[in-house]
C-alpha cells in the first residue's frame, strides 16, 4: 500500500525532479560506502586498546568518518529540500489552476457542481494537504531514508565482520520493523477520522467567519460557538483516542533496546560471540539502528497523513476532471489555455430554441420550455415577468451556466456558427464563452486595482488608459469616485449601485457581442442611475442586449419586450403593441399600481 | 478489536488514563486576561495540576529505568564468558517498564494541550460573537481563519509536544548526569562536543525564524486568495481570468516556498551536526579512557549514556521551532483579542457607550443621534408609533448602507434589541430552518409562524413540502440561493425575532413590484408589525410609498428632510424634487 501505486507518479512528474533525485541519490551511495566501515572502525577501538601507539590512529580514523558523514549527510538535506520544495509549487499551482479553471455547469441531471467543493475543503485541499507534504522534510521523514541506508550499510558492515551475529541482529530487527508495520496499519483508521474531523472544523469557521459583522447586530442564540463547540469537541475527543495508539506504539519501539540486549544473551551460546570488541560493535550498532527504528514509528504516520493528503489531492483533481497518472508533466507554463481570439466575429443573428429545463431540484416550479426567439445584432431587448416565471434562468442558460436539457443557442458569425447546447463539451463552451457576457446581481468587485476589476488582467495598461479617458468624457461622474485607476478599490466601500456600474464598464471594455443584465437594482440615485443610464447606452451601441429588470421604465424602450410566465414566453413585441394587442401585458401593467405620473406617461404613450 | 478495547478503556478512570476530554461546560479561559506566553504556560498548568504532575512522575520512573540502561551494558561486557539465561530477565523488566510508563507519560502530556485546544478555540470564537465588529475589521476573514484554525493549532504543539520533550530532556539530565559523574567525572568533559553542537544547532534553527514568521503569514494571504476566488469562480471563469488568478497564486505560492525553503536550510545544516557531536564526545572519550585505564568497557557505558542523551537532545530542534511558531501565533491570537477588548476610534466617534448597557424597556423609543458627513444627525425615534414603517431615502454613495448598520449598533449598544437585514444577506451552509432560528430551537407555533412568512415571501415553491423545505440545506454562503431568495431569507429571519426594530438595508431591490406590493401589504396584514418600527433603506419610489414616514438623508446636511409619505406628492418638498429626478432620467431614456 504505501510503495509506489500511481497516484505518486505525480512526485516525479515536474521540472527538474530528475536531477534533483540523481543528486539526492548519488549522496545515499556515498553514504552507504563509509556506513559499512562504521561496525569496524569501532571494534577497532576496542581492539587496539591495549596498543597505545595504535589507538590513536583508530580514534582519528572513526573521527574522520563521522565528519565525511555529517558533510554527505549536509548535501542530503539540502537536495531534498530542493526537491519539496518545487515539489509543493507545482502540487498547489497545479490544483489551483485546476480548480479555478474548471468549467461547472449547472445541468438538470447532476445539478450544481459547486455543492462539491465548498470553501473549507478547498483550502483543505490546497493548503493542508500540501502542508502534509511539506511536513515530510519539516519532521524529517527525509532523513529518514539516509538513515535506513546508514543502518543497511552498517549491517553489511557488521555482518561481513561476523556472520552469525549479524545474522542475528538482522533478523530480530527486520522482525521488529515488521512489527511496527503492522502496529501503524491497524492505526490508520484512528488517523483518518482525525483528519475528517479537522476538515469539519475548517468548514466550520469557514461557516460562521464571514457571518460575524451581520450577526452581531441579530441576537443569534451563539449560532457559531455551539456549532464550534460541537466540531472542535469532536476533533478533540478523536485526537485524544488516536493519541493512545500513537503512544504506545513510540513506546513498544523504544522497549526495544532493553529487548535486543536480552536476546542477544539468551542468544549468546549461539552466536559465538568471543570477543569484547565485537560486543562493542554489536552494541554500537544496536544503538545507532534503534533510533531509526524508532523513528520509523513517528515517520510512518507522516509518510501516511502525507499519502492521505495526496489521496486526497487526487480525488480532488478527479472530480475536476483531471488525473494524476494520466498527466504526463504538471503544465503550468501553458498555463490556461488561451482561448482562440474571438475578436473578428460579427455577430449576424441570435437564434434561442429552449425545449426544455428544469433545476434539479425544482419539484413543482415551472419548467422553461418552447422557447424559440430570434434576435438582430445590437437589439435592445427587455424580459419581463413576474418572480419566479424563469426569465433569470433562462438568461443564465444564454449565458452558458446552465446546460438546458433540450435545446441550442445559437450565434451566428460571417463565416461561423457557434453554438451552446446540450451536447456542448467544454471546447465549445470555451469559443461560445468569449462571445457571451452576464453582468449578474452578484456584481463581484475584487479586492484589487480599478484597473483590474475591470480588465480582469486582460490588455496593457496603456490601453487602459486611453479606454478609461474615453469612457471617462462620456461618464463625467466616473472621475469623482475613482480618480485614479491604479488604487486598489475596497468593495466594502462601494455602494451596490457602484459595483453594478463596474461591472457594465466591464462588460463594455470586453466588447462581447451578446450583453446579459440580470435583475439590475432599480431606481438609483439620479447621479447614479445618469451614469448607469449612460454606460448601459455604451454598451448597446456595440452589443446585443438582453435585460431582466423590475421595473418596466427600463425595458420601456426596447425593440422588443419577452414577457414570460410559468416558464414559457407569453407575449413578445414592443411596449406599443403590446398595450395594444396583449389583454395580458395590459393587465399586467395595471396590476403595478403605478404611481400617477407613470401611469400618465403609459396613457399618453397609448394614446399616440 | 478496537471495540473492545473501547470497552474496557470505558472502566477505567478518565483521570488515570485520559482518553476522553472534558466536556463542555468545563472549557477554560485563557485569553481574557492577555497572558504573556510564560504566563499562559503556568496557568495551563495549574488548570492541569493533577495531570502534569502525573505525567512528571511517570517520566522519572521511565528515565530511571533507562538509565540503568549503559551500567548493564557495561557489566555484560565484563562478564562475557559466565552468563546465563537469568541475566536476561532485567532488561525484560526495564522493557516493560519503558513501555507502560513511557505511554503514559505521552497521554498525561497531550490530554491538557488538546483540551486547551478546544477551549481556546471555543473562547476565540465566543468572544467575536459578542464583540462589536468594528474592533475586528481591520482582519481580514483569512486571517480570522488563520487564527481560528491554525494558531489554535500551533499552541497545542507548543502546550503538548514542546512541553513534553523540555520536561523529557531535563528530567533525563537530571538523572543520567549523576550517574555518570559517580562513574567517572573527567567523562563528562567529553560530553562537551555534545553541548557545543546543541548550541550550534540552536543558533542555526534561531536564525531562520524570520522566515518562518513571513511563510506563515504568506500562507494566510494564499487562503484569503483562495477564499475570493470562492466566491468569484462565476466573473472569473466568464471574463477568462482565470490566468491572472493562477499568476496571483503562482506568485504568492512561490513566495511562501522561498521563505519555508530558507528557513528549513537551517534545520538541514543543524540536524546532522547532533549525530556529529555525539561521534567527536565518543572519540574524546576514547582518549581519556585509555589515559584512565577504565577498561574497553567503558566505552559501551558512555556511548549507552549518550545514546539515551540524544534523543531527548534531538527534540531540541523541534522544540525550537515550535516555539518560534508558536511564539508568532500568539502574539497574533493575543492581538486579535487585543483589537476586541479596546474600544475602536469608530465606536468613539458613533459614541457608543464603553460598556453595553443592559436591555432597556420595550416601551421606550430612543433618541438617536449618529455621525453623517461631519454632522451630528439626529433622529427622535419616539414621534413614531409602533407598527410604522419609514423609509429611508438619499442619493447612492450618501452612506445609507453604513448610517443603518451604525445606527443598529448605537441602539444595541443602548440597550435596545434590533433586527437586521443586510444588504447582502449572509446566509449559512445549513438548513433552511437552521438559517432562519440559528442557535434557538423552535417552538411548533414559531414553526408555523416561519412556514406562513415564507408563503408570503414567496419561497414556498423551493421545496415540495413543508419539512422538506425546512430541511433544504442553503450551501455555502447560501449560495443555492438567488441574491433576492437570500434577502427575503434574512427578511423572515429578522420577522422571527422579537427585536422592537428592524433594520433593513434595501431587502426588496431585487424583487419585482407585485411581489413587493403582496409582501409590504401582507406584513401588514398579518400583524407582522404590531409592536414593531419598521426602518427600510430603498431607492423604488413605489416601496417608499408603502411606508407610512420617509427620511431623506444627503451629503449636505441642509437638505435632510424627515416627513409622511404623503410629502412625497408635494412639489415643494426635498423628497418630491429627490423621486422627480429620477422619473426625468428615465423620460429621456
Amino acid at each position: 500500500m504505501i510503495f509506489f501505486p500511481s497516484k505518486w507518479k505525480l512526485l516525479f512528474q515536474f521540472k527538474s525532479a530528475g536531477l534533483y533525485l540523481l543528486i539526492i541519490f548519488v549522496v545515499l551511495g556515498m553514504t552507504s560506502w563509509y556506513g559499512a566501515k562504521i561496525p569496524l572502525l569501532v571494534s577497532d577501538l576496542s581492539h587496539t586498546y591495549d596498543h597505545p601507539e595504535k589507538i590513536s590512529a583508530s580514534i582519528m580514523a572513526l573521527l574522520f568518518a563521522f565528519i565525511y558523514l555529517f558533510i554527505v549527510r549536509v548535501f542530503y538535506q539540502i537536495f531534498t529540500n530542493l526537491y519539496v520544495r518545487g515539489l509543493l509549487f507545482y502540487l498547489r499551482s497545479f490544483l489551483y489552476q485546476s480548480w479555478v479553471c474548471h468549467r461547472d455547469v449547472v445541468n438538470e441531471k447532476d445539478g450544481d457542481p459547486n455543492d462539491r467543493f465548498p470553501a473549507g475543503e478547498v483550502i483543505a485541499r490546497l493548503m493542508n494537504d500540501s502542508q502534509a507534504v511539506k511536513e515530510l522534510i519539516t519532521s524529517g521523514t527525509f532523513a529518514i531514508v539516509i538513515d535506513l541506508f546508514f543502518v543497511f550499510s552498517a549491517l553489511a558492515g557488521l555482518c561481513l565482520m561476523h556472520a552469525k551475529s549479524g545474522f542475528l541482529v538482522f533478523a530480530v530487527e527486520l522482525g521488529a520493523s515488521i512489527f511496527l508495520i503492522w502496529g501503524s496499519g491497524a492505526m490508520r483508521e484512528a488517523f483518518h477520522e482525525v483528519r475528517h474531523a479537522r476538515g469539519l472544523i475548517s468548514r466550520q469557521i469557514a461557516n460562521v467567519g464571514p457571518g460575524l459583522k451581520e450577526g452581531y447586530l441579530n441576537p443569534n442564540y451563539d449560532y457559531a460557538s455551539k456549532t464550534g463547540a460541537h466540531a472542535y469537541s469532536e476533533f478533540m475527543n478523536k485526537q485524544l483516542w488516536a493519541n493512545v495508539w500513537d503512544s504506545g506504539y513510540y513506546s513498544v519501539a523504544e522497549g526495544l533496546y532493553p529487548i535486543m540486549l536480552a536476546l542477544l544473551i539468551l542468544f549468546f551460546p549461539m552466536t559465538e560471540v568471543k570477543e569484547a570488541a565485537l560486543l562493542l560493535a554489536i552494541i554500537d550498532f544496536i544503538q545507532r539502528s534503534i533510533n531509526p527504528i524508532k523513528n520509523i514509528a513517528g515517520k510512518i504516520t507522516n509518510i501516511q497523513r502525507a499519502q492521505v493528503g495526496l489521496e486526497k489531492m487526487n480525488e480532488f483533481l478527479k472530480a475536476l476532471g483531471k488525473d494524476f497518472g494520466s498527466e504526463k508533466e504538471m503544465d503550468l507554463q501553458i498555463n490556461v489555455k488561451a482561448p482562440q481570439n474571438l475578436g473578428h466575429f460579427q455577430l449576424q443573428k441570435m437564434q434561442i430554441d429552449i425545449d426544455s429545463f428544469a433545476y434539479k431540484k425544482s419539484h413543482g416550479a415551472f419548467r422553461l420550455q418552447h422557447i424559440h426567439l430570434q434576435f438582430s445584432p445590437k437589439a435592445k431587448i427587455g424580459l419581463v415577468g413576474e418572480s419566479g416565471c424563469g426569465k433569470s434562468t433562462l438568461l443564465q442558460i444564454i449565458a452558458g451556466n446552465c446546460r438546458p436539457t433540450s435545446g441550442t443557442i445559437s450565434l451566428f458569425g460571417a463565416d461561423e456558427i457557434s453554438r451552446f447546447s446540450d451536447q456542448s463539451n467544454e471546447k465549445d463552451f470555451e469559443i461560445y464563452g468569449q462571445l457571451v457576457c452576464l453582468v449578474g446581481q452578484e456584481a463581484h468587485v475584487f479586492q484589487d486595482t480599478l484597473y483590474f476589476n475591470i480588465t480582469m488582467g486582460k490588455g496593457t495598461e496603456q490601453e487602459f488608459s486611453v479606454f478609461w479617458h474615453h469612457v471617462c468624457d462620456l461618464i463625467p461622474q466616473l472621475r469623482s469616485w475613482w480618480p485614479d485607476w491604479r488604487m486598489n478599490v475596497m468593495p466594502k466601500n462601494l455602494s451596490h449601485g457602484q459595483k453594478q456600474l463596474m461591472t457594465v464598464l466591464r462588460a463594455f471594455y470586453f466588447k462581447r457581442p451578446v450583453v446579459l443584465y440580470d435583475e439590475i437594482a432599480a431606481g438609483l440615485d439620479s447621479n447614479l442611475e445618469e451614469a448607469l443610464r449612460l454606460a448601459l447606452q455604451l454598451v448597446q451601441g456595440q452589443s446585443l442586449v438582453m435585460t431582466v429588470a423590475h421595473r418596466l421604465e427600463t425595458v420601456m424602450n426596447s425593440d422588443v419586450i419577452i414577457l414570460m410566465d410559468k416558464g414559457t414566453v407569453v407575449a413578445k413585441g414592443t411596449h406599443q403593441e403590446l398595450l395594444t394587442k396583449e389583454p395580458s401585458y395590459s393587465r399586467f401593467l395595471q396590476e403595478l399600481n403605478l404611481n400617477q405620473k407613470e401611469k400618465n406617461i403609459a396613457e399618453i404613450e397609448s394614446k399616440g | 478489536m478496537t471495540s473492545l478495547t473501547t470497552k474496557l478503556l470505558a472502566l477505567v478512570p478518565n483521570s488515570l488514563f485520559p482518553v476522553r476530554g472534558p466536556s463542555i461546560e468545563k472549557a477554560k479561559n485563557y485569553l481574557n486576561d492577555r497572558l504573556s506566553l510564560s504566563q499562559l504556560l503556568w496557568r495551563q498548568i495549574t488548570f492541569y495540576k493533577l495531570d502534569y504532575f502525573l505525567a512528571v512522575m511517570t517520566l522519572v520512573v521511565t528515565h530511571w529505568a533507562q538509565a540503568e540502561l549503559p551500567f548493564m551494558g557495561k557489566s555484560l561486557a565484563d562478564n562475557m564468558h559466565s552468563l546465563s539465561w537469568s541475566d536476561a530477565w532485567p532488561f525484560l523488566l526495564i522493557a516493560t517498564l519503558t513501555l507502560v510508563f513511557r505511554t503514559l507519560s505521552r497521554l498525561y502530556f497531550f490530554f491538557p494541550a488538546r483540551a486547551m485546544e478546544r477551549d481556546m478555540r471555543l473562547e476565540l470564537v465566543k468572544l467575536l460573537e459578542k464583540t462589536p465588529p468594528p474592533r475586528y475589521k481591520n482582519f481580514s476573514s483569512g486571517q480570522l481563519f488563520q487564527i481560528l484554525s491554525n494558531d489554535t493549532e500551533q499552541m497545542r504543539a507548543l502546550i503538548g509536544f514542546a512541553l513534553l520533550q523540555l520536561a523529557n530532556l531535563v528530567i533525563a539530565l537530571l538523572i543520567l548526569l549523576p550517574k555518570l559523574i559517580a562513574f567517572e567525572p573527567r567523562l563528562v568533559y567529553s560530553l562537551l562536543p555534545l553541548l557545543i553542537s546543541l548550541v550550534v544547532f540552536i543558533l542555526l534553527v534561531n536564525g531562520t525564524r524570520g522566515y518562518q514568521k513571513k511563510a506563515l503569514e504568506l500562507q494566510g494571504e494564499m487562503q484569503g486568495l483562495i477564499l475570493e476566488s470562492y466566491s468569484a469562480k462565476k466573473t472569473i471563469k466568464h471574463y477568462h481570468s482565470d490566468a491572472s488568478f493562477c499568476q496571483k497564486f503562482n506568485v504568492l505560492n512561490g513566495l511562501e516556498l522561498k521563505n519555508f525553503f530558507y528557513s528549513a536550510v537551517g534545520v538541514a545544516l543543524a540536524t546532522p551536526i547532533l549525530p556529529l557531536g555525539m561521534g567527536v564526545a565518543l572519540c574524546h572519550a576514547g582518549y581519556i579512557i585509555n589515559e584512565l585505564h577504565l577498561g574497553a568497557s567503558a566505552f559501551i557505558l558512555f556511548s549507552g549514556i549518550t545514546f539515551f542523551l540524544m534523543e531527548p537532545l534531538g527534540f531540541i530542534s523541534w522544540i525550537g521551532v515550535v516555539a518560534a511558531q508558536s511564539w508568532a501565533s500568539y502574539k497574533r491570537i493575543t492581538g486579535l483579542v487585543e483589537s476586541c477588548q479596546t474600544t475602536n476610534e469608530e465606536e468613539r466617534l458613533l459614541n457608543l457607550p464603553e460598556k453595553f448597557c443592559l436591555p432597556v424597556n420595550r416601551a421606550q423609543l430612543p433618541l438617536v443621534s449618529l455621525p453623517l458627513w461631519g454632522q451630528q444627525m439626529t433622529i427622535d425615534l419616539s414621534q413614531f408609533d409602533y407598527g410604522t414603517a419609514i423609509a429611508l431615502l438619499g442619493p447612492t454613495g450618501v452612506g445609507k448602507s453604513t448610517w443603518l448598520y451604525n445606527l443598529g449598533l448605537k441602539l444595541k449598544s443602548e440597550g435596545h434589541q434590533v433586527a437586521y437585514v443586510a444588504q447582502s444577506p449572509y446566509l449559512y451552509n445549513d438548513t433552511f430552518i437552521t438559517n432562519l432560528f440559528l442557535g434557538k430551537t423552535p417552538t411548533e407555533s414559531e414553526k408555523e409562524l416561519a412556514f406562513k412568512l415564507t408563503v408570503l415571501m414567496g419561497l414556498d415553491y423551493l421545496a415540495p413540502s413543508k419539512e422538506e423545505l425546512f430541511q433544504l440545506n442553503l450551501g455555502e454562503q447560501g449560495k443555492k440561493l438567488s441574491g433576492g431568495q437570500a434577502k427575503r431569507v434574512a427578511m423572515i429571519r429578522s420577522l422571527l425575532l422579537t427585536a422592537p426594530i428592524l433594520l433593513w438595508d434595501d431587502p426588496l431591490a431585487a424583487v419585482d413590484i407585485l411581489l413587493e406590493k403582496q409582501i409590504l401589504e401582507g406584513l401588514r396584514e398579518y400583524g407582522l408589525l404590531n409592536g414593531k418600527l419598521l426602518l427600510m433603506s430603498t431607492h423604488r419610489l413605489t416601496t417608499a410609498r408603502q411606508c407610512d414616514h420617509y427620511i431623506l438623508l444627503d451629503k449636505n446636511f441642509e437638505k435632510h428632510e424627515q416627513g409622511p409619505i404623503a410629502n412625497l406628492q408635494n412639489n415643494q418638498s426635498r423628497g418630491y424634487d429627490f423621486f422627480s429626478k429620477q422619473m426625468e432620467a428615465t423620460l429621456s431614456v
